[in-house]
């Protein structure tokens, strides 16, 4: 076959398949009076709707069994002893006698095997007949239970409502679940919908891919498995979140969080025990943490503020910025820089690309920056081992009244500036000093390689920085 | 004569026409172009086949006769 004609036949085959694409498409999307149809020829047009109820007597400490698809799912505590069962059927016919004679057909599935009432309809065999398979039809379930009844619910296409059982154990699709007031243990698991939780005296887990998660007091431990939404959890016990492609935010924490995340903030506030973050891409953010916080982002910037333990940072990226931190501080930055206030047992600090500014510090501090500068202000008298290098930036230091220590201070090239009343220069030359205050002590070596060593007192650089 | 019967350019040709005419009676308001279009596009595969089996014949006769 010659190679025009081959490629005639594939010319006349793809004109084919476009023409057949295009029929598809139109077939199954299109805008009418009801909205926009997307493929979902069989739930479109006109609908009819009719109700069924059934009363089941159970046992006390029966467990409800749900199952259901393309309709929602509503269970709330009643009375002892009976499960009501109401179910409104939606049917997708062109009228309404079409659609009642179909509706006749859809019944309530309850069966009762031990101390498991297992709910649902018979959409399956309804399914399995051709009709079945062009009519489109809704079964929305409500449901009366007898207070704290054990609940699993898995349903497809349609919202999940669950509220006041002991236990719960939800699988979802394609619509939100929410969840409230359970009395013990719960887990969801969510698809394309949002997951709502709130009150629950157990643990919880949850999760969720395509949808975003909020979670509201948790007696007991919470896990979260989310990717592709947001986390926001409130009041809850230990947390454990791994989220990714969404923002994390936790507030009000009895115990530790720990949060894995790519692609997305994080946020963790009000955590009575220690925080571990560990991130990329995204900013992470601790405030008031009764324990140690740990903190790695990768390309994000790291903050944290009134951490009763100690803190270990580790970022690039992004810059460093510390508040009020009770315990040792470890710190490493690559492409960014520290700003730190108020830090009350030390620092160690390598940083790359920017500034490193500590206002405010007890205990020993040892900081390393590369293309950047070192600006140190102690909280009080300086007494505690000082170690400060800056290559291409200058290092400043201020000493407050009352400091004892013994200076080693190298600018090259460069120089060195010693501006503090009491402090004796023993050794001087280019770019090399050495000298001491208050008798000596702890050892402060300054060393600037590209810039200058500035040692002033604490009054003199509020005099010139008011 | 003979010489220039090419497929290609006959199926070409009543492709042009047909599509043309079908999108004429379209415009005119006369047919849905694309209902049109999906229930009859497998004619081009049939009427090129149809082509090929005439020539393949005219092909075989003229060598009988040569012969």
């Amino acid at each position: 076959m010659k190679a025009s004609k081959i490629g005639l036949l594939i010319l006349v085959l793809g004109f084919g398949g476009a023409v057949e694409t295009a029929w598809s498409v139109r077939q199954n999307i299109g805008f009418g009076p009801q909205g926009c149809r997307v493929l979902a020829g069989r739930f479109y047009g006109s609908s009819f709707t009719f109700d069924a109820e059934r009363t089941q007597p159970v046992p006390a400490g029966t467990a409800i069994e749900v199952v259901n698809a393309f309709g929602g799912v509503t269970l709330r505590a009643g009375d002892p002893g009976q499960v009501k069962i109401a179910l409104r059927k939606v049917v997708f016919r062109p009228t309404e006698e079409q659609a009642r004679a179909f509706a006749n057909e859809i019944r309530i599935d309850a069966t009762l095997d031990g101390s498991l009432l297992r709910v649902g309809t018979n959409r399956d065999e309804l399914e399995n007949r051709s009709e079945g398979r062009e009519v489109g039809f809704e079964t929305h379930f409500e449901l009366t239970v007898p207070p704290a009844t054990a609940v699993t619910v898995r349903n497809e296409h349609g919202r999940v409502e669950v509220a006041d059982a002991a236990r719960a154990d939800i699988t979802s699709s394609f619509d939100e679940v929410r969840l409230s007031r359970v009395s013990g243990a719960a887990r969801i698991q969510s698809r394309h919908g949002d997951v709502l939780a709130s009150t629950v005296g157990g643990d919880l887990s949850v999760v969720a891919r395509h949808g975003r998660v909020e979670l509201q007091d948790v007696q007991g431990r919470a896990t979260v498995d989310s990717e592709h939404g947001d986390v926001r959890a409130d009041r809850t016990g230990g947390i454990v979140i791994r989220a990714s492609f969404g923002e994390v935010g936790v507030e009000g924490v009895r115990g530790d969080v720990e949060v894995r995340s790519q692609h997305g903030p994080v946020t963790a506030r009000d955590v009575t025990g220690a925080a571990t973050i560990e991130g990329s891409f995204g900013d992470a953010r601790v405030e008031k943490a009764g324990g140690d916080a740990r903190i790695t982002v990768a390309h994000g910037a790291v903050e944290a503020a009134d951490v009763a333990g100690g803190l270990v940072a580790e970022t690039s990226f992004g810059d460093v910025v510390l508040a009020r931190v009770g315990g040792p501080v470890q710190v490493k930055v690559a492409h960014g820089g520290v700003n730190a206030r108020v830090l009350e047992k030390g620092a160690q600090i390598s940083a790359s690309g920017a500034d490193v500014v500590i206002d405010g510090f007890r205990g020993e501090v040892r900081v390393e920056v590369d293309r950047g500068g070192v600006s140190l202000t102690p909280a009080g008298a300086l007494t505690d081992p000082v170690w400060a290098s800056a290559a291409h930036g200058a290092v400043r230091l201020e000493v407050s009244a009352g400091s004892r220590f013994v200076l080693d201070a190298t600018a090259e090239p460069g120089e060195v500036q010693v501006d503090v009343p009491g402090l004796v220069l023993t050794s001087t030359s280019a770019g090399l000093t050495k000298g001491e205050i208050g008798g000596g002590g702890s050892s402060v070596h300054l060393q600037a390689r590209h810039g200058d060593v500035r040692v002033q007192a604490a009054t003199t650089a509020a005099a010139k920085n008011p | 004569m003979a010489a220039s019967f090419s497929i290609e350019r006959i199926v070409i040709g009543f492709a042009l026409l047909g599509l043309g005419v079908l999108w004429l009676l379209a415009n005119a308001g006369r047919i849905d172009l694309l209902s049109a279009l999906r229930t009859w596009w497998p004619l081009l595969l049939v009427l090129w086949g149809g082509l090929e089996l005439a020539a393949a014949l005219s092909r075989r006769e003229a060598r009988r006769g040569g012969s």
